[in-house]
């Protein structure tokens, strides 16, 4: 399991070689153990990346993402056949409990808004127009309080006038977060041996990781969290990028314990899962929170 | 928290040879980085990471010479001094869990 993030951000090429990947930049040779890597961002259009490398990277199971030329993540790697997965396992995720979508689903919005009232908390702001929804939740949010929630709180969080769809720098910065959050969910599912297509409440036929946008939605905050604290953008700056993928390594509190973000997520994804699966009984955990301060303690980056 | 790898091998015969150059080798295709001749250090996540990597190792060592292993921490290893020289700037000499290039 590789726990490192590459971001390409110039022109280069990138081969491999002896289990590395080999990144020839201007600046010089850049060797990286494959294992090591747990996702690479191609953040430039002039970068090489050979055939082999691309293959090497898919048996490691790292997510392998590429921009447009404005820079946004416009496409990742989906891996055929990941190690864990076996025909059992997908006749099981294709006759998922009804029942159990509908319990987990409700959770995770549950989870989802409390976590949109902790961000607003954390920036003193007013809470309680989306407390109201969470207060209305019904079974599997058939009101869709979700939607509701999110509404006023995107209002709450960015000033009276925000609207979510209107290409601002501040809406580039969320989508380039939930891009990352969302590929580093479908890596997780891949390696668990699921499918990203079948999901318990998206269900849209054009959406390739319709699982992935279920389960990634109580996490979506952390990236609200942090795009708040930089709210006063105009632009999406290559530091705002680098930030949202560093943002996988955000110190968290999940179930009790301290945790990288990026850890949290994929013990996260397996509970939901074996959930689903009808390995475990109990509905899983995901009682998040952010630790007390801003993440400033430098070792917090290191293993 | 590092492993360091540590060797001496003969390099007597030109059998001696081949192991060592086989045994270079193969720990470099493990990720592992010369910090000096013989010291060959890799960053693992956890003290299981590296306990895991030295059992990998240990499938591959030489007949002849000696070869040492040692776990420190981050820590330990980052309040190494340097008497004389520097350090050598590499990725895999780094922790950092987002890499900028």
């Amino acid at each position: 399991m590789g726990w490192r993030s590459v971001i390409i951000t110039q022109h280069a090429k990138l081969t491999y070689s002896m289990n590395m990947m080999i990144v020839q930049t201007r600046d010089g040779i850049n060797q990286i153990p494959i294992t090591d890597i747990n996702l690479l961002l191609v953040s430039t259009t002039q970068a090489v990346i050979t055939s082999a490398l691309i293959s090497k990277l898919a048996q490691n199971q790292t997510k392998v993402i590429f921009v447009d030329e404005k820079n946004e993540p416009v496409t990742e790697t989906v891996d055929y056949y990941p190690g864990a997965r076996t025909m059992a396992k997908l006749s099981k995720q294709f006759s998922w409990d009804q029942d159990r979508k509908e319990k987990l689903w409700t959770k995770i919005v549950n989870q989802k808004i409390t976590n949109q009232i902790m961000v607003l908390r954390n920036y003193h702001l007013n809470g309680q127009a989306v407390q109201d929804e969470l207060n209305q939740l019904e079974v599997n949010d058939s009101t869709n309080r979700e939607a509701m929630a999110a509404r006023k709180y995107f209002l709450t969080l960015f000033a009276g006038d925000f609207v979510r769809r209107d290409g601002s720098a501040v809406n580039s910065a969320l989508d380039y977060g939930y891009a990352i959050l969302l590929a580093s969910f479908n890596r997780s599912i891949a390696v668990s041996g699921y499918i990203s297509y079948l999901g318990i409440h998206h269900h849209s036929e054009e959406n390739q990781f319709n699982l992935a946008s279920d389960l990634m939605e109580p996490f979506r905050p952390f990236v609200d969290y942090w795009v708040k604290a930089n709210d006063q953008i105009t632009e999406l700056t290559p530091d705002i990028k680098y930030g949202l993928v560093e943002l996988l390594n955000l110190e968290i509190k999940f179930n009790g314990k301290k945790t990288l973000l990026t850890n949290a997520i994929n013990g996260y994804v397996q509970s939901c899962l074996r959930f689903l699966s009808e390995e475990s009984k109990a509905l899983p955990g995901m009682e998040m929170s952010l630790t007390n301060e801003v993440p400033n303690d430098a070792l917090n980056d290191n293993v | 928290m590092r492993l360091m790898i540590m060797f001496d091998l003969p390099t007597e015969t030109a059998q001696d040879k081949k192991e060592y150059r086989q045994f270079r080798k193969k720990l470099i295709n493990e990720g592992f980085l010369m910090v000096q001749y013989s010291i060959y250090v890799r960053v693992c996540v956890t003290r299981q990471t590296a306990n895991f990597l030295e059992k990998r190792v240990k499938k591959f060592l030489p007949q002849g010479g000696v070869v040492q292993s040692l776990m420190v921490t981050e820590k330990q290893y980052n309040d190494m001094h340097f008497l004389v020289g520097k350090p050598i700037v590499d990725v895999r000499n780094q922790s950092d869990r987002t890499v900028i290039l």
